[in-house]
């Protein structure tokens, strides 16, 4: 009769209190009995008797499973207390859950995009192995094909390597024809990354090679969306770029090498063998052809300094023996590959994990001021609790009952609140923060907030219930002002009030300064324009067209077509595109040394491409249609490779050398355009004619479309045009020029406005927190107020001494927050565009703003101050 | 109806032991949780009906066992104490 407890354990307390008032009543006839009166009787037994209240509850306790159930009492009379103060409680509610909200939701997206573990054995081991050219501006340029066999046989710190390289092909004869993103990797990749395909198997050694490499890996995405997920594919044939290739297996869903941290629309849909062709192995072309990742496990007692030291070693060796000279030397760097995938991310994340925290620690700190501030509040009620019988550990211990259900409220709230930030942040963060979409509230970061929210809570309750255990029940109920003797609480409110400026401060500085750099950014010129331009791209590719003058035919009529779509001014083709995709070649002046090479961006374009780019031609002309394949070579260079190679002397007319291809001559030269992004610098540029030159990249080209009409809706007609030609060509990554402009400006904006709303949020924590204080400060001096207005002090001499407490905890939060954004404002430096991180401008608006947000919660107690009436607060006195 | 418990202890002790009547209040409850104690109506020395607590067997038992090992307890001190006198 388990549920009958409760009600039996009812009649038992009846029966305790029966029994003390039948005792108290037999003793009372008995005293009476032996001559006294009534009252005193009375007063004798109940002396003799001692506490009644304490001895009932004393008795009680004695059928209660005591901490499990006074814990329970305790957490229902919290709920009730909070509920009888809902101004107190939605403001505590409102605090944790923004600052807890905010935290969860950022450190969930640092821990899938940082922390999260590739899917292979022992990620930890991986190492990417890259050079960068002697050539500041060539970081990262992979490796060539015979380096990396260098590395591969002669390394001792690798237990297996592998080589991987993207490319993308055009896959037809399953529905529509289309672009897909591939990756080669050589045989040795899967059994390094100890990965198995779902379906079917790896390549074979044997297949790694040139001419017998026709076998194709497919993604389980591809495999589950072009073929249906048929349980048959393996051993069918499929068909890129007009060739027929053999599927040998399809692999899982988790596996997305070589860009693990990449957007789906970037991920390989399949792999073929890398089967290097014998013209990159062939000792003239050593260098030919860089580009090529190589990845290397680790052996067990291998460290990644070892490693570093002995790619070192044997970069130098192979320079020495091959002769590597002038501006062609590498050296090589070796990295963890899962930093790699992540890495352009991290600035990012490191920055928003530490605004969230100043975030926390101003939630904290007001969760901590309004914790305090109705302690005072509660100074009498303790005080009667305490003369009544209540012990001391029994008011702390319900002191902390309120502050831990307070916490626990909290970060229910925080969690939901993190939920809509997530939610929010998957739809609206920016598509280049790698594996946004996986972003999921991971339970080690859910039992964080919770912890964090219940020591909040804990940590800031407890100073209060210590100090209102302790308070004078005399004192207190005589209803005297303990004003000198909490100076201690107010300073420390103060300091916690100051502590919130200072950390606001630091985020609308922070704040400022990248709203600062990014006005910068968008006033400075792109160098083409962006308005009425729309792009989409094909690929000619050169199984489907050997012949290039033929080619070159089809996409003249191609244009020509496209020309006559209305509301259309101008067409042009380019082979890469401005903030889309870049590509470099190197180059060598004429009557340069034989090994000064140099590298400079490079697009294949079509004549009118500037026109229609809306990129000013400085000095010269455009390509012709008479510059043909055959007359001669002709380049067009940006302002930038001018300033370097010619300065002081006219570039029409000089000449270079590119590879084997030939010399060509400087016929114009255009404005810069920002090349890889907005925030950088334009690079040296090569524009080449690409009716005139044959290159790796011939065939590959976006069509650009000037005028009124340019847009994505003019995409049915563009494809109408280019499949009344050719009815295999796909249609891929169509995108207004402005849209290319706003993408690569998507993780600054989303830092802004992230950033932004961390300080909007930060500075109304804050006002919600000074108004705590100078509230409560107001409602412990009000009986002095008074004295002071019965001895003639004026309402605005009152309001003015409220006013000035503001004024003075605003003066300390700025100048300690001016301290400490000197220090966090460095952290910004490589997110800002040509801004200082001293912006005079910043440092006059912030503080203004803080004085003002803070003389206006100051306002509404200075006036309940003002308002006193002298009489009623000297009666209660 | 334990006023007369504390009288009894008070009398009992040619008013050696005097106990705060309140604190017997709770020790009863623990006696009655563990069933060495139970309560019934009766009547008062004065003839008002109360409650009177009553040792059942287990609480007699007990009382047997703590009777006697608190005897030991107190013949060992009082020994102690007669050599150290001497």
């Amino acid at each position: 009769m388990q549920w009958l407890k409760p009600l039996r354990r009812r009649r038992r307390y009846i029966e305790i209190s029966e029994s003390i008032r039948e005792h108290l009543e037999e003793k009372i006839a008995d005293l009476i009995d032996d001559g006294m009166t009534r009252a005193e009787a009375e007063r004798s037994a109940c002396h003799e008797f001692g506490n009644v209240t304490l001895i009932e509850e004393r008795s009680r306790e004695v059928w209660q499973w005591s901490a499990l159930e006074s814990t329970y009492a305790d957490l229902g009379y919290a709920a009730r207390n909070l509920r009888k103060a809902p101004a107190f409680t939605i403001a505590c509610l409102f605090t944790l859950a923004l600052g807890i909200g905010a935290n969860t939701a950022v450190f969930s997206t640092i821990n899938t995009i940082l922390f999260h573990p590739l899917p292979y054995k022992d990620p930890s081991r991986l190492v990417l192995l890259s050079e960068s050219l002697s050539m500041e501006s060539s970081n990262d340029v992979g490796v060539s094909a015979q380096e990396y066999l260098d590395y591969r046989s002669q390394n001792s710190v690798f237990s297996e390597t592998a080589a991987f390289e993207t490319t993308d092909f055009n896959l037809t004869g399953a529905g529509e024809p289309r672009r897909i993103n591939a990756a080669r990797i050589s045989a040795s990749t899967l059994p390094l990354l100890e990965v198995t395909p779902e379906l079917g198997r790896n390549f074979s050694p044997d297949e790694d090679r040139y001419g017998s490499d026709r076998v194709v890996l497919l993604s389980h995405a591809l495999w589950q969306s072009q073929y249906g997920s048929a349980p048959d594919i393996v051993g069918k044939s499929i068909r890129l770029d007009e060739t027929a290739y053999t599927v040998v297996g399809v692999m899982p869903a988790s596996f997305r090498f070589p860009l693990d941290g990449a957007p789906l629309s970037e991920r390989a849909s399949i792999w073929l063998p890398m089967a290097f062709a014998p013209n990159l192995l062939s000792p003239d072309n050593r260098t030919m052809e860089f580009g090529i990742g190589l990845i290397g496990r680790l052996k067990p007692n291998a460290s990644l300094q070892q490693a570093q030291t002995e790619m070192n070693q044997i970069a130098n060796r192979f320079m020495r023996q091959y002769g590597y000279s002038g501006t062609i030397r590498v050296s090589p760097h070796v990295y963890l590959f899962s930093d790699h995938s992540v890495e352009r991310a991290r600035p990012l994340l490191i920055l928003l994990a530490t605004s969230v925290l100043c975030l926390l620690l101003i939630a904290t700190a007001n969760t901590a001021n309004l914790l305090l501030a109705r302690a005072s509040a509660r100074t009498q009620e303790m005080a009667v609790r305490l003369a009544i019988g209540a012990s001391r550990p029994r008011l702390i211990r319900q002191c902390l009952a309120e502050s831990s259900l307070l916490g626990f409220l909290g970060s229910i709230a925080g969690i939901l609140v993190a939920i809509l930030l997530v939610a929010g942040l998957k739809h609206f963060g920016p598509t280049s923060l790698p594996r946004l979409q996986e972003v999921a509230i991971h339970p080690i970061v859910l039992l964080f907030a919770f912890a964090l929210s219940l020591m909040t809570s804990l940590f800031f309750g407890f100073a209060p219930a210590w100090r209102l255990s302790r308070v004078a029940p005399q004192a207190s109920l005589r209803g005297a002002r303990q004003v000198s003797s909490d100076r201690g609480g107010q300073r420390l409110q103060n300091s916690v009030a100051s502590a919130e400026i200072a950390l606001a401060f630091v985020l609308l500085i922070a704040g400022g300064l990248l709203l600062h750099s990014f006005t910068r950014l968008l006033e400075s010129p792109f160098g083409f324009n962006p308005q009425n331009a729309f792009t989409v791209r094909t690929v000619f590719d050169h199984v489907r067209y050997p012949d290039s003058i033929k080619r070159d035919i089809v996409q003249k009529q191609l244009l020509d077509r496209l020309t006559r779509l209305p509301g259309i001014s101008a067409v042009a083709e380019a082979s890469h595109l401005p903030l889309s995709d870049t590509r470099q070649i190197g180059f060598r002046l004429e009557h340069a040394a034989q090994d000064d090479f140099h590298m400079a961006e490079n697009s294949l374009v079509s004549p009118g491409y500037f026109h229609a780019m809306g990129i000013t031609l400085i000095a010269g002309r455009d390509f012709t249609l008479d510059d043909r394949r055959g007359s001669t070579p002709v380049a067009i260079i940006n302002q930038a490779l001018n300033r370097e190679f010619f300065p002081g002397q006219n570039p029409i007319g000089q000449r270079f050398h590119w590879g084997d291809r030939g010399t060509f001559t400087i016929i114009g030269v255009a404005g810069d355009v920002h090349i890889s992004s907005l925030d950088t610098d334009s690079p040296p540029m090569i524009y080449l004619d690409m009716f005139q030159i044959e290159s790796g990249v011939s065939g590959k080209t976006a069509f650009i479309l000037r005028g009124k009409a340019a847009g994505p809706e003019l995409l049915p007609a563009i494809r109408e045009q280019v499949w009344s030609v050719d009815k295999e060509l796909p249609l891929y990554e169509g995108a207004t020029l402005q849209s290319l402009i706003s993408e690569s400006l998507a993780q600054r904006s989303f830092t802004l406005v992230l950033l932004g709303a961390f300080a909007v949020i930060a500075l109304l924590l804050a006002s919600v927190g000074i108004f705590g204080v100078i509230s409560y400060l107001v409602g412990q001096r009000i009986s002095e107020f008074g004295v002071r207005m019965a001895l003639g002090a004026t309402r605005s001499q009152i309001t003015n001494l409220v006013l000035s407490r503001g004024a003075k905890i605003a003066l300390t939060g700025c100048l300690c927050g001016g301290v400490l954004s000197a220090f966090a404002s460095r952290l910004l430096l490589t997110s800002l565009y040509r801004t200082d991180w001293y912006d005079p401008a910043m440092l006059c608006i912030v503080p203004l703003l803080l004085f003002v947000v803070v003389l206006l919660a100051s306002w509404l107690p200075a006036r309940r101050a003002a308002a006193t009436d002298p009489m009623h607060a000297l009666r209660n006195e | 109806m334990d006023m007369r418990i504390a009288q009894d202890i008070k009398a009992g002790s040619n008013d050696l032991l005097q106990i705060e009547e309140g604190s017997l209040y709770p020790a009863l409850q623990r006696l009655l949780k563990a069933g060495f104690l139970k309560s019934e109506m009766g009547l008062s020395a004065r003839g008002r009906s109360v409650r009177v607590f009553k040792l059942t067997p287990a609480g007699r038992k007990r009382l047997e066992e703590e009777r006697s090992s608190f005897e030991k307890m107190f013949a060992g001190i009082n020994r102690v104490l007669t050599v150290a006198q001497s």
